[in-house]
């Protein structure tokens, strides 16, 4: 068996460190990700079901998933659109300091969030920079559900244009010139063909920048305000939890946006998984 | 490259993308600056240097450094079982790297506290013997290892499976043993890649805020991390304090932003020098 | 050196890639591993050279003069030229060179001047001398080829084993290092092994060559055998143009058709009918460009007959396109089992 067995389960390959490697990178994999997961799980499982649903679907619980959920969607729906439109520039056009503005775009993966979450708020509080002239119109953004959504857009726009931006790039040119020689204008042709070529693409930043705004937390709690029922966000609540010392109710909430982090991670993967595909099959 | 489209609508989208990106990050960034300034320049000094800002610097800088060797080892590690054996249970290994990235970071701190705290087992065990984790400077780090866990090993595993394996094949046939394979032929080739996994593992190490807030205690000159104590100044009502000590992080955000595009630069010549052999 | 294999397999997956292979290879010859893609001539070359391991099966041996070797030792001092090189490109040509004697154990291990000496002396044989000190990205095709040549000689090998060494270089390039090569044989006796998928090549350099398909060894022998004697009919369609002919079975299994070959220049064209048996058709070409004359002969029976015959006799004989002629086959080969692509 030996051998064969050993074989089938990997192929033969003449260079070293196969088992120091795997070894210690499985290891550590357990010891610093699954671990700690396995952990909670498990005081996860050791709940009834009526503790586990008491804490993890009382109303004031509802109401921060519904706050978290739209919001990020909103936020991601806002990131497709700009994000979009900012990738099609830099890919496209060149203008003065696109280089400058390229490099700009991670920023928000650079600056901690507890910064751009104070910095935020400073803009958009009622005497801030924007927010002053908002209030004027009536419009409040600091400590309301608005307030969530400008802070998951800044921390969710690098996600939609660095996806979609190799996808621009990657666009084949004749396609587009063929279309333009049938006749078809540039705006069919953008809805028709580009659109199309460019959705997975677009797909895949829209789930990124969304599953990245469902567990923000730094900057978002600035700016949120976190009344209870209203702008309370999930991840807010967890750590409010824990600082009640309920550990049961903080973990059973986590479990349940795991589990919704997990279906994405999935999710992403297949979209990936998907383009990738597309590619080969191309090739 | 500028082409096809009508000028009109090349204008109407620049101005549309440069406003846009000039209201959600260009103006937020000045803002840190300005807001820190607001006192003057004295004010400023006075905050940077206070005591519980070094102390806080001081806590930041020890994690960054811990995690920075640790996820290096790990990156190479699963970089080189990842692509250069062919193994069942591979792809599975690839996607749990990933795993970090779609845990919130509140959670990530969470999860340590389930394993490592008061409560637990472990984290009783450890007590009796008078280690501290939670709350503690060790917790901090764990929390950091966490979020930056996927960094490293992102870079390479793409970068080394493009490579191949034919230069180190190459290399054992020559007598060469594993250590030397990795140090004169594999090394030398990631290097670029490594260091841009460990700029962006580090940026995340340094700004990681949910996690750490989840572990650390909040204990102000002990387990302050300078994300926290930009929440406590903020929270103090101390703002050109809380900005102060923020312009210090925004100007490592930029610092790491202008590294990275220098690194992206040289990865994309290293590759095309390699494209043409 | 001698080599030795005995029984060896190689599967991946559910594809055979080599089916029970016995072959030995002798003190100081050129050898060519002659097949097409797929015939698994390089994963044979890989399990020489230790870079690949056969199938664990009952008898399977590689023996380098006499003694057994592990099957699954990467370092047996062998020298591997890879078909795309694999120089290490963070390294200097010299570097690159020195590299196998640099990494020896410390008691092996010759001092920096032995290794210099060592080097150069190695950069002069590939009269690369004056490039020593330049990175691999800045050579051409041609000249990383010697490179990768020069390291897998640096460590002394017992062997030298080469992958489609010629494939990715120009026709031109690839003759000049064909000689090359060759010559480098002829003065170093290195026992080697090249793979090659080009006939013409196999029979310009080897000593002998092993005819492969389908994970198997299909004959051995001089490039004069192979060519003049080959045992199968692929042999005989894969090392040369071959014409087929059918043609009825006279005797033995009456009435069967059967198919015969004969290659271009065993063919002889005439203007009369003459004795024997000759085939009637038409000149639809002539190309005179290259080393022979070449004709084609669009019979009677829509068959396509290619022949070549020597320019002074076709000057002599002064056959234009439109002609009618007569094909007479001076030599030709019935196989009996035939093979199917």
């Amino acid at each position: 068996m030996g051998e064969a067995g050993a074989r089938t389960w990997k192929q033969y390959s003449i260079l070293p460190g196969f088992g120091l490697t795997l070894g210690y990178a499985s290891l550590y994999l357990s010891l610093i990700v699954l671990l700690p997961l396995a952990a909670l799980a498990s005081g996860v499982f050791s709940m009834t079901w009526e503790e586990f649903t008491r804490a993890a679907f009382s109303a004031r619980v509802m109401a921060s998933y519904r706050v978290t959920v739209l919001a990020s969607l909103a936020a991601a729906a806002i990131n497709a659109v700009f994000g979009f439109i900012v990738a099609w520039c830099l890919v496209r056009y060149r203008f003065p300091g696109w280089r400058i503005v390229d490099a700009i775009v991670d920023l928000p993966f650079a600056l901690p969030t507890a910064v751009s979450g104070i910095v935020l708020t400073t803009l958009y509080s009622p005497n801030g920079w924007f927010g002053a002239p908002l209030a004027k119109l009536g419009v409040k953004v600091a400590y309301t559900e608005l307030g969530i959504v400008v802070a998951l857009v800044f921390i969710g726009l690098p996600f939609v244009v660095r996806t979609v931006a190799p996808a621009i790039e990657d666009l084949d040119p004749e396609t587009e010139q063929a279309a333009g020689c049938l006749g078809v204008n540039r705006w069919q042709t953008f809805v028709r063909v580009l659109l199309p070529a460019l959705m997975p693409a677009l797909t895949s930043g829209f789930t990124m920048a969304f599953a990245r705004a469902l567990g923000e937390y730094g900057s978002v709690i600035f700016i949120a305000g976190n009344r209870p029922m209203k702008t309370e966000i999930t991840a807010l609540l967890i750590v409010t939890k824990l600082e009640q010392f309920d550990y049961q109710a903080a973990s059973a909430i986590a479990a349940v946006m795991l589990a919704g982090s997990f279906g994405l991670l999935m999710a992403i993967n297949y979209f990936e998984w998907r383009r990738g595909s597309r590619h080969r099959s191309a090739a | 490259m500028t082409g096809r489209d009508a000028a009109w609508v090349r204008y109407l989208l620049i101005a549309i993308a440069l406003g846009f990106l000039g209201v959600m990050l260009v103006a937020p960034l000045a803002a840190v600056f300005i807001e820190a300034f607001a006192k003057g320049a004295g004010a400023y000094c006075r905050n940077v240097t206070d005591p519980a800002t070094l102390s806080a610097l001081r806590l930041t800088l020890t994690a960054a450094a811990i995690a920075a060797p640790l996820n290096a080892v790990f990156g190479l590690a699963a970089a080189w079982a990842l692509t250069r054996f062919d193994f069942k249970g591979r792809s599975l290994l690839i996607t749990l790297i990933d795993l970090p990235f779609a845990v919130s970071p509140v959670i990530a701190g969470l999860i340590y506290i389930a394993l490592l705290g008061a409560r637990t087992p472990l984290g009783g065990w450890l007590g009796g013997m008078g280690i501290e984790v939670i709350f503690a400077t060790p917790g901090i780090v764990l929390a950091t290892l966490f979020v930056t866990f996927p960094f490293v090993a992102r870079e390479l595993i793409p970068l080394m499976q493009e490579q191949g394996s034919d230069d180190e094949q190459a290399a054992v046939v020559l007598g060469a043993g594993g250590w030397q394979i990795f140090r004169m032929v594999t090394l030398p080739r990631i290097r670029l890649a490594l260091v841009y996994g460990l700029i962006l593992a580090n940026a995340r190490a340094i700004g990681e805020f949910g996690a750490v807030s989840v572990v650390s205690g909040h204990i102000r000159g002990l387990t302050n991390t300078l994300p926290l104590h930009v929440e406590i100044l903020y929270n103090e009502y101390n703002s050109v304090g809380a900005f102060a000590v923020a312009s210090l992080l925004a100007l490592f955000a930029l610092a790491t932003i202008g590294a990275k595009n220098v690194l992206e630069w040289r990865l994309r010549r290293a590759r095309e020098a390699e494209g043409g052999q | 050196m001698n080599i030795r294999l005995e029984h060896i397999s190689r599967s991946f997956g559910g594809f055979t890639a080599l089916d029970d292979v016995s072959l030995e290879i002798r003190e100081g010859e050129l050898v060519a591993l002659l097949g097409p893609s797929g015939s698994g001539k390089t994963t044979l070359l890989r399990i020489i050279a230790g870079l690949d391991a056969p199938d664990a099966r009952e008898g399977a041996r590689i023996r380098f003069d006499g003694a057994e070797m592990d099957l699954r030792a990467g370092a047996r001092q062998v020298g591997f030229v890879f078909q795309h090189y694999a120089l290490f490109r963070t390294m200097t040509v010299f570097e690159n060179i020195a590299f196998g004697l640099r990494v020896k154990p410390k008691r092996e291990r010759a001092d920096e001047t032995q290794i210099r000496a060592r080097v150069t002396e190695l950069l002069s044989l590939i009269q690369l001398e004056s490039i020593a000190g330049r990175y691999p990205s800045q050579l051409s095709g041609g000249q990383r080829q010697r490179v990768a040549l020069a390291r897998a000689l640096a460590i002394e090998p017992r062997i030298l084993l080469l992958d489609e060494p010629f494939g990715a270089l120009d026709a031109k390039v690839r003759q000049d290092l064909r000689r090359w090569l060759r010559r480098l044989h002829d003065k170093m006796p290195v026992t080697s092994v090249l793979v090659t998928h080009d006939q013409e090549e196999a029979l310009e350099v080897a000593d002998r060559i092993v005819v492969m398909r389908a994970g198997k060894v299909e004959q051995e022998g001089t490039p004069e055998e192979v060519f003049h004697h080959p045992k199968t009919a692929f042999v005989m369609d894969f090392l040369g143009n071959v014409n087929l002919f059918h043609a009825r079975m006279e005797g033995g299994h009456t009435g069967a058709m059967t198919q015969v070959r004969a290659r271009p220049h065993d063919l002889e064209v005439s203007r009369e009918e003459g004795s024997g048996s000759a085939v009637r058709g038409k000149v639809t070409r002539v190309q005179t460009a290259g080393a022979a004359a070449k004709i084609e002969v669009a019979t009677e029976g829509g068959e396509t007959i290619m022949v070549e015959m020597a320019h002074d006799r076709f000057k002599a004989m002064g056959i234009a396109a439109g002609e009618t002629v007569f094909v007479r086959v001076k030599d030709a080969r019935v196989f009996v089992e035939d093979y199917t692509i």
